[in-house]
């Protein structure tokens, strides 16, 4: 709730600043948030329901398990490939996060995972990216990104080498 | 033509609303259905229909209002400002701004997403909204405070995080070597021509589209932009 009272100031203030503006955009203004709207909602709304069916075909832990207790460079690269199919928001992946550290997970595969589910992951890419930027931002977002977890990986495994 | 938003024709808005890209996504959403059914039972499927609605009826003002800030935001950011900034010809600086931006940007795909939107709208290039992402998914500050830190200790949060500084810069210099997809908005002009192009419906491929060709020259090969510049300019600037 409270966000969304914070989200309608935000939009109060755009529409006054508009409004008073010496070139008065506040009608482009209206036109750009209607064409917005109703362009991107109904896309939004689709994906988000088609994104939460995949979600329920690939549950979290499941996949989240397939790690285990793995570490070193193999679970560099096993984070690398389950993070980006592991669907959820932080509420669900921190406390699996805690689990598999636990389970005695290494830290490297543990950041590797985490930057993969970060940057990758596809409920995020397929609810808001794809819908509202298109197909070939997103491809080529992810194609920038699609290394960043193994770097992000040997980066925390040179750390830790460093400091012990 | 000063006006941020190009005049549409009248009734196109309903035909764009459900556009290829729409009926992409609803057969996505029923194949999508179709396998959860399939492969999880009808219960899965149920259940997982009203978890959706349910998240769909809190979120839904949330996506409206962000939509609202997202088109206000496009005509009110200053275009060359952006263009200086985060422009195609920002280099190095563009990414490094771009990153403290994303790690500074609260809340959930919600708020970046649209942002994002606006930025693009703008004239903010490829590389520098790739930095912007990639920093927002890996360094924003509310979730390494909110999730990271209580749950994981303050050195798994340092740690991660001094793994993570480089990879927006990485992410956003790679977006900008990419090759086929020439991402710089090069002048003022080509913001013009891309605010002709349609918001929100693939944009970048027609900012693209744009560029490459003028940075062959081939100028022919365009098709003929839309003629109506004066008519937008007029209904634009009254009220």
């Amino acid at each position: 709730m409270g966000s969304i009272i914070f989200m309608g100031l935000i939009t109060l203030v755009l529409v006054v600043v508009a409004w008073r503006h010496p070139r008065r955009l506040h009608v482009a203004g209206f036109r750009a948030a209607l064409e917005m709207t109703l362009l991107n909602t109904p896309r939004v709304v689709l994906a988000l329901i088609g994104a939460g069916f995949l979600s329920q075909i690939l549950p979290q832990e499941a996949i989240a398990n397939l790690l285990g207790g793995e570490s070193g460079v193999r679970g560099i690269l096993i984070a690398w490939l389950i993070g980006g199919f592991t669907p959820g928001g932080p509420i669900i992946t921190f406390p699996i996060i805690v689990v598999l550290s636990k389970a005695g997970a290494g830290l490297p595969a543990l950041v590797t995972f985490l930057t993969s589910w970060s940057v990758l992951g596809f409920q995020r890419v397929l609810a808001f990216e794809l819908p509202m930027m298109g197909r070939t931002f997103v491809v080529n977002r992810l194609v920038a990104a699609a290394l960043l977890p193994p770097i992000s990986g040997f980066i925390t495994l040179l750390l830790e080498n460093l400091f012990e | 033509m000063k006006e941020p938003r190009a005049k549409k024709k009248s009734g196109s808005i309903l035909s764009r609303m459900f556009d290829q890209t729409f009926w992409l996504f609803f057969g996505m959403m029923l194949v999508a259905g179709a396998a959860c059914w399939y492969l999880r039972g009808s219960d899965a499927f149920f259940g997982a229909f009203h978890e959706d609605l349910n998240v769909l009826l809190g979120i839904l003002p949330r996506i409206v209002l962000a939509m609202i800030m997202s088109g206000f935001a496009q005509v009110l950011l200053p275009r060359e400002q952006v263009a200086y900034w985060v422009g195609g010809h920002s280099g190095w600086r563009g990414l490094f701004i771009a990153t403290a931006a994303g790690a500074l940007t609260p809340g959930g795909p919600m708020a970046s997403f649209p942002f994002v939107v606006a930025l693009y709208m703008a004239g903010a290039d490829r590389g520098a909204l790739v930095a912007y992402l990639t920093s927002w998914a890996l360094l924003g500050f509310q979730r390494v405070t909110m999730w990271e830190i209580p749950l994981m200790g303050m050195d798994f949060a340092i740690l991660r995080s001094i793994a993570n500084l480089p990879l927006p810069l990485i992410a956003g210099y790679i977006a900008r070597q990419l090759p086929g997809l020439p991402a710089r908005v090069e002048t003022l002009d080509d913001v013009e021509l891309k605010v002709e192009g349609e918001v929100g419906e693939a944009p970048i491929a027609k900012v693209a589209q744009d560029a490459a060709i003028r940075a062959v020259g081939k100028e022919g090969l365009r098709d003929a932009p839309p003629d109506d510049d004066a008519s937008g300019e007029g209904s634009g600037r009254r009220g």
